[in-house]
């Protein structure tokens, strides 16, 4: 169904993180960019469709006030909205927000480090942007971010924190780029399995909550307002998202997973763990009839490896990539 | 990331440390109450009290330049002496050792049952020695105090820490390469079969819940949810066969009653948490072949 293509080379191997990869399809420059996080730096390679043109950019973590201390990268993500996109970078001391590019940063939040550590850490992780002007950011405190963003400029302020997760936040995802009328269009997961559902607005608000069963989820996409949500036990689980009715709960790996992904077009699911696979399935979900089913596709084996990013590089899950612990290369697999 | 990730770095290297330096005693026959003064001595500086407790504080994790002066250290806390190429080697197996364990844990809370196995060790070598016995048994209860309320998800954060630590290090074990957990690249090998986890299912199941089948079968309305099961049509390769590796019991009587209760919580048939005794051949080949 796919097959490997020629994979891109990285400066930097990518580290250890959930989500570990992020795709931005830019198709009037006929170009996608891909982030890569290693420690304290972002790795960004932009790719010309024609294969020919690899251009390298390494963002690092900011540290406003400290000049020698590290700052390890928890996440790097484009965020797209109707009217720009950003790459929004998330770490032990903050948030920066850079034009898609990486070229300018244009906007920073500080987190509240204490002066000596403490037990719990303080981190940065989970990000999405909603629509329509909204780009939320999870901390690991359990508190969610929710920053305001004109269509121009730097002029982003911080809106509301919502504050419902009681474990730190692993990833977010959104849904409806306004083409629809959704109700719920946020879906936010934490360290303990729970999932959180909101509809975004002036003031946003809470839908619904998914108990978790004190299993971490990893990462979790809204769809068709359907939560898809990865496990550390490697399970994936389907969710109304309002109603947090399951619909399917599907043994998906053997290890930890560490990314979902899915096509919106096509319906395509995309999933990745520590043990060494890559899965693709489809899912076909009606909501008017509460039907949801998912068929398994297709696997990749990326060889001692532990897969960290996985994510389709169109709408229609033409093409996929992917990154590993230690590896310096994003893979990539096209449709045969 | 984690801030309670340094007490498990320096305890696990600590361990490995141990070990290699047990069998490299041994086999360069250095007379026993000798080579035991040089384990006691280490064993003592390794678990000072006051080192101990400044170790145990929420801190991010040492530079490896930072870690590695303190490993020096200790590896010269008696009257043994390593010139700066062995230090080298002693380090790069320390590390690789630890990478690798900590690398094919099949769950992050392993990461404790590794903990534990090198702590047993460590007790084993100062078992005739009172003094140094109970400092190492107290820093056995503080890890067991602070380590075991923590969340799967905090232990994977732990996990990842250690992992960026150790990130971009290839270097080639003999051993390793031998026994193939290693290839030539340096890399580990990671096995795609063997038994799943604690907590995980084998992969294979999807499992559908739906509400629609009580409109045909009328009995059932009581019923909120019926669930039927359909058979995935994953082609699961030959491979993912069952087999079952028990967590290898302790030889401490002392340890037991903590452990077994903490064992209970964590063992299932099924588990797997790669072994670290009987090295004591292979660490020797080890340190002669590299």
């Amino acid at each position: 169904m796919y097959h490997k293509e020629k994979s891109i080379q990285i400066k930097n191997s990518a580290s250890a993180l959930y989500n570990n990869l992020s795709v931005l399809r830019i198709a009037p420059r006929r170009l996608t960019h891909f982030t890569v996080v290693h420690a304290n730096m972002v790795n960004m390679v932009s790719a010309s469709w024609d294969g020919l043109n690899y251009t390298h950019r390494q963002l690092q973590s900011k540290e406003p006030n400290v000049a020698t201390s590290t700052s390890l990268i928890m996440q790097a993500a484009f965020c797209v909205l109707p009217s720009r996109d950003l790459l929004v970078v998330t770490s032990q001391k903050g948030i920066q927000m850079y034009e898609s590019d990486g070229s300018i940063m244009v906007y920073w939040h500080a987190l509240d480090t204490p002066e000596t550590p403490t037990a719990q850490a303080v981190f940065a992780r989970g990000i999405a942007a909603v629509y329509e002007n909204y780009i939320c950011v999870g901390v690991s405190s359990g508190a969610i971010l929710v920053f305001d963003v004109p269509s121009k400029g730097s002029n982003i302020t911080l809106s509301e924190v919502l504050e419902e997760h009681k474990e730190s936040i692993t990833d977010m995802a959104s849904e409806c780029s306004g083409s629809q009328e959704c109700i719920a269009n946020l879906v936010t997961a934490d360290d303990g399995g729970n999932l959180c559902v909101w509809k975004s607005g002036e003031e946003f608000q809470l839908l619904n909550k998914i108990p978790g069963f004190d299993m971490s989820c990893s990462s979790v996409k809204l769809w068709k307002g359907t939560a898809v949500a990865g496990y550390g036990t490697g399970q994936i689980r389907l969710y109304e998202a309002v109603t947090g009715i399951l619909h399917a709960e599907i043994n998906a790996h053997a290890r930890w997973i560490y990314s979902v992904d899915i096509a919106p077009f096509s319906g395509l699911l995309l999933s990745a763990a520590e043990d060494s696979l890559v899965r693709v399935w489809h899912m076909t979900i009606t909501p008017e009839t509460n039907s949801v089913e998912v068929a398994h596709l297709h696997n990749e084996c990326v060889t001692d490896t532990q897969i960290c990013g996985a994510r389709f590089c169109d709408g229609d899950g033409y093409a996929f990539a992917v990154t590993g612990y230690d590896l310096s290369e994003i893979i990539r697999y096209i449709q045969s | 990331m984690s801030s309670r990730t340094l007490p498990l770095l320096f305890i696990n290297l600590g361990g490995e440390m141990l070990y290699i330096l047990d069998q490299r005693l041994r086999a360069q026959n250095i007379p026993a109450d000798k080579a035991k003064k040089v384990m006691n001595d280490i064993i003592t500086t390794m678990f000072n009290k006051k080192f101990l407790e400044e170790l145990f504080k929420p801190q991010e994790l040492y530079s490896k330049k930072a870690l590695r002066t303190v490993f020096d250290r200790l590896a010269h806390a008696s009257i043994m002496r390593l010139n700066q190429a062995s230090m080298d080697k002693l380090y790069d197996l320390m590390t690789m050792a630890f990478k690798y364990q900590v690398l094919l844990c099949p769950r992050p809370k392993d990461i404790l049952l590794v903990s534990f196995n090198h702590m047993d060790a460590i007790k084993d070598f100062v078992k005739d020695t009172p003094s140094i016995l109970s400092q190492v048994d107290e820093t056995y209860r503080q890890l067991i105090e602070m380590y075991t309320p923590l969340s799967s998800g905090e232990f994977q954060l732990i996990r990842q820490t250690l992992l960026i630590f150790f990130q971009d290090m290839h270097i080639r074990v003999s051993i390793f390469l031998k026994d193939k957990v290693q290839n030539s690249n340096g890399r580990f090998v990671l096995p795609t079969s063997g038994p799943v986890p604690h907590g995980t299912q084998v992969p294979g199941l999807i499992r559908y819940h739906s509400k629609e089948l009580l409109s045909l079968r009328p009995r059932q309305r009581r019923v909120s949810v019926h669930m039927y099961q359909i058979e995935a049509l994953i082609s699961r390769p030959d491979e993912l066969s069952y087999g079952v590796i028990n967590i290898q019991a302790t030889k401490d009587q002392q340890a037991n009653a903590e452990l077994a209760k903490i064992m209970g919580e964590f063992t299932e048939s099924g588990d797997q948490s790669p072994s670290v005794s009987n090295k004591g051949d292979d660490l020797l080949a080890m340190m002669d072949g590299l």
